[in-house]
């Protein structure tokens, strides 16, 4: 009887010393980095590891300034409340949002778009009316408002993609008319990687829909790999913007939901309890100003200031060069891994993408092949991504996903690449 | 196809891992008490495959009650129980007993076996 797995093979061998050669942010900066030096972490589409910055900012919250906000009278309370204020002017800057009032900040990009589909689309959406989507959309978005337009009897519509993986623009537009009530896309896809053109579809769905319609962009993959300016972007058409912290280097749990004024002011509130209110009646009650309508209950303060930590640290970095440093790796990996036989890569040119490789290799499944690159220790995500409807048009139940961040390195790439050969010998493919 | 004779009682359940998208769609014949024939359709990792092509032979020719001995017993196995492990009776199914070092695997392992489960259980 052969075991089906191999046995784990000792870890390559951890360069002595000094950090990897070709990061833009040193390994030593990010605590779990520092400490497994042989670890090839190529997942940071689905979570970013944390600069020491951060992790320092929530102890200190903690530690320091740890109070319920918005409520006690007493110093610590009004420290509580500072920070949290704080933390989202620093994030609102980040993003290019002169009016913080305008950032909610939310569990992630999957409660923002929650919120947005219970407050605004069960406020505006109806029978008859169109709700559009893209094929590149995440669950987060795409099930969201699918949803939203079963229970509101509207129609849903999906936009296809091009061969290489960006967003048909003309037949989005074909779909849009003054019935869509609601157009959501992605920022980037996280699958793919592509880079949309966010200030196009958006100017797109604004023009053909006569105004009507709410322009929602999921900026998950956005924020942590490329300067956002939200206030452009609202200019161009976007109405709402929404993101999660942990994959920008913040906590987990925290994100934040971006919008222009007038459209937050004219959505009702979709949680209630307290710092939500302004005046409780026997039979009615009026809300709070923004943000606070939409933060029902003990806001997630520590994290925010953790998120806070993330951007500030991520804007000494600097993300234009994040985007130039992921866009190499793609081109590095894209020819390291297009050299090899029977591999299948998805997706547009490196120019046109974030840092995300998402390929398949003839012979090996993706869940297979993760586990074979996880013993010798590169991590990758292996599956559909959250994006099922993307895999049905790529004709595949899952790909294997490699995508890279600030810490990303010439030799985390070349370990992918060694690591799939590995695996195409092990089940006896590629020649 | 699955080969069913007249007056067979047909099973069937089907378990998808929505972490991946694997999924196997499992239809079983029982002559009264004994299952006949089984088969299994779906798409999946080599571990998932290999699983639900070794469940199809091993359950063959048992009674339900076996049958649900069986899933208890590799599932046991899958999840890094020595006993089930070491037992001859599971035969080729041992080369799986590997997927309990690696956790994000034991899912994959244990797929099939959850739609036995299912399958047996529905018809109740």
């Amino acid at each position: 009887v052969t075991s089906l797995l191999v046995d784990p093979a000792p870890p390559p061998a951890a360069p002595a010393g000094a950090p990897p050669a070709g990061a833009l942010a040193a390994r030593a900066e990010f605590p779990l980095l520092a400490a497994d030096p042989a670890l090839v972490y190529l997942d940071s589409a689905a979570t970013a590891q944390k600069p020491r910055a951060v992790l320092d900012a929530l102890r200190a919250f903690y530690e320091t300034t740890n109070a319920n906000p918005h409520r006690g009278a007493y110093r610590l309370s009004h420290a509580a409340t500072e920070a949290y204020a704080a933390a989202r002017a620093r994030v609102a800057r980040f993003c290019g949002l002169a009016d913080a009032d305008c950032l909610v900040f939310v569990r992630g990009t999957t409660e923002a778009m929650n919120l947005v589909a219970a407050s605004w689309g069960r406020a505006h959406v109806g029978p008859g009316d169109e709700v559009v989507v893209t094929a590149m959309d995440h669950h987060a978005s795409f099930v969201t408002w699918q949803q939203l337009a079963r229970e509101r009897g509207a129609l849903f519509r999906v936009a296809e993609l091009t061969a290489d993986g960006r967003v048909d623009e003309d037949h989005l537009a074909s779909l849009l008319s003054e019935r869509t009530r609601v157009v959501a896309f992605p920022h980037v896809s996280n699958a793919l990687g592509t880079v949309n053109p966010v200030a196009r579809l958006a100017g797109l769905a604004r023009g053909r829909s006569g105004g009507r319609a709410l322009v929602v962009c999921d900026g998950a993959q956005g924020v942590p790999h490329m300067p956002v300016g939200f206030d452009a972007l609202a200019a161009a058409g976007v109405d709402l913007y929404a993101f999660s912290g942990h994959k920008v280097g913040g906590p987990m749990g925290v994100g934040a939901l971006l919008g222009r004024r007038a459209v937050l002011e004219a959505m009702p509130p979709w949680q209630f309890g307290g710092d939500m209110i302004s005046r409780v009646g026997d039979h009615e009650t009026t809300w709070n100003a923004l943000p606070h309508k939409f933060e029902a209950g003990t806001p997630n303060v520590a994290d925010a200031v953790g998120l806070a930590a993330a951007v500030e640290w991520l804007d000494a970095l600097g993300t234009e060069r994040v985007l130039a440093h992921e866009r190499a790796l793609v081109g590095r990996a894209l020819e390291a891994l297009g050299a090899l036989p029977g591999l299948t890569l998805y997706g547009p040119p490196a120019e046109l993408r974030s840092g995300v490789v998402s390929f398949s290799v003839e012979g090996v499944h993706p869940h297979d092949l993760a586990t074979i690159l996880d013993e010798r220790g590169v991590c990758i995500r292996a599956g559909h991504h959250c994006a099922q409807p993307l895999m049905r048009r790529l004709g595949v139940p899952a790909t294997a996903r490699a995508s890279f961040w600030a810490y990303s390195t010439p030799a985390d790439v070349d370990a992918l690449a060694d690591g799939v050969r590995a695996a195409q010998r092990l089940f006896g493919v590629g020649g | 196809v699955l080969d069913a004779a007249e007056g067979d009682a047909v099973l069937a359940a089907e378990r998808r891992n929505p972490l991946c998208g694997d999924e196997i769609s499992l239809q079983l014949a029982l002559d009264g008490d004994t299952v006949r024939e089984a088969r299994f359709t779906g798409q999946g990792c080599s571990i998932s495959q290999a699983s639900a092509s070794m469940l199809t032979q091993a359950v063959r020719g048992k009674t339900r009650a076996e049958a649900e001995a069986l899933v208890r017993r590799f599932v046991a196995m899958a999840h890094g129980d020595a006993e089930a492990a070491a037992d001859p009776g599971m035969k080729e199914m041992r080369a799986l007993q590997g997927v309990a070092r690696f956790p994000a695997r034991i899912r994959c392992a244990t797929l099939a076996w959850g739609a036995l489960d299912d399958a047996l259980k529905a018809e109740r």
